[in-house]
């Protein structure tokens, strides 16, 4: 059983590069906060809790769209490892 | 930002983190809106008009009566009128209207509730009452309250979405000064009396039982 989770766990890391980890902090973090200021501002001009709560909402989901899934364009600048060399003097 | 759960992870620490600005901002607002444009600590009024006190004698221990002795029980009915709306912002819940008095007791200043409400919305906040009963029966744990002059008082309390509540008093205008009339000392005899017949005859009954 635990083989198998183990299993699922490798199979869920699903990495992105350098450049992209740095850009999707960053994207998260502007979308969150004018998200949430936006949200202030019209529940306060419509005088409604309910309405900040729904705008904070969605702005959460679609950030969570835009940066969670692995998608291709956050992977097209993998790191390059030296390839091995065979030993050949010993 | 590597992998899938930190990605996640990061974006919902950062989406509470924000929301916390969000409560803040609420808070402070609906704040602002009580003072601006009109403080509603100040000029919140409310009218009270004929507050007529009646008088029982309880010797039930659930209505102040300690070792069988009749304990005076007053209820009021009035007239109230007070309009609350100024009181509801985006952040205000519901609000919560209790009418108290306060009276001399022994040298110490009591504070006893008559009558209290709950407004759940702004259609509801224009309070117009006729002739209402008092909802609590009221008792003073050492003496009687004949004789005590009560001093009426009509209070709200603020129960937000979010943030701590916010109390506040009504500027009240009306003849809210009512002294309780005292009891008549034969009568009193006379009501401790009847009250001691009926006690006979309870017991009387227990032992028929």
């Amino acid at each position: 059983m635990s083989a198998i989770l183990d299993e699922i766990q490798k199979f869920l890391v699903l990495p992105i590069d350098f450049p992209s980890q740095k850009r999707t902090f960053e994207l998260q973090q502007n979308i969150l906060l004018i998200g949430a200021i936006a949200a202030s501002i019209y529940g306060f001009l419509t005088q409604s809790l309910y309405n900040t709560l729904i705008c904070y909402g969605v702005t959460f989901v679609v950030t969570l769209l835009l940066v969670v899934p692995p998608y291709p364009f956050y992977n097209k600048q993998k790191l390059q490892w030296v390839q091995p060399k065979l030993a050949t003097n010993l | 930002m590597f992998s899938l759960t930190q990605r996640f992870q990061v974006v919902s620490n950062q989406a509470i983190t924000f929301s916390l600005v969000i409560i803040a901002f609420v808070v402070a607002s609906s704040w602002i809106q009580l003072l601006y444009p009109s403080n509603v600590f100040q000029n919140t009024t409310s009218a009270i008009a004929n507050v007529t006190p009646s008088m029982t004698l309880r010797t039930s221990r659930y209505y102040g009566s300690q070792n069988g002795k009749p304990k005076e029980n007053v209820r009021v009915s009035f007239d109230l009128e007070s309009d609350f709306s100024p009181l509801f912002n985006w952040n205000t819940k519901q609000i919560f209207v209790y009418l108290t008095a306060n009276y001399n007791s022994s040298g110490s200043i009591n504070e006893v509730t008559f009558w209290d409400d709950i407004i759940t919305s702004k259609d509801k906040a224009l309070v117009q009452l006729k002739n209402a009963k008092s909802k609590y029966t009221v008792w003073d744990l050492e003496s009687g309250l004949s004789g005590k002059e009560l001093d009426f008082k009509l209070h709200w309390n603020i129960q937000p979405w979010v943030g701590p509540l916010v109390y506040g008093e009504t500027d009240i205008s009306g003849d809210h000064k009512l002294t309780v009339e005292a009891r008549k000392k034969n009568t009193e005899s006379g009501d401790a009396e009847k009250v001691s017949k009926r006690k006979k005859k309870r017991t009387k009954k227990q032992k028929v039982n």
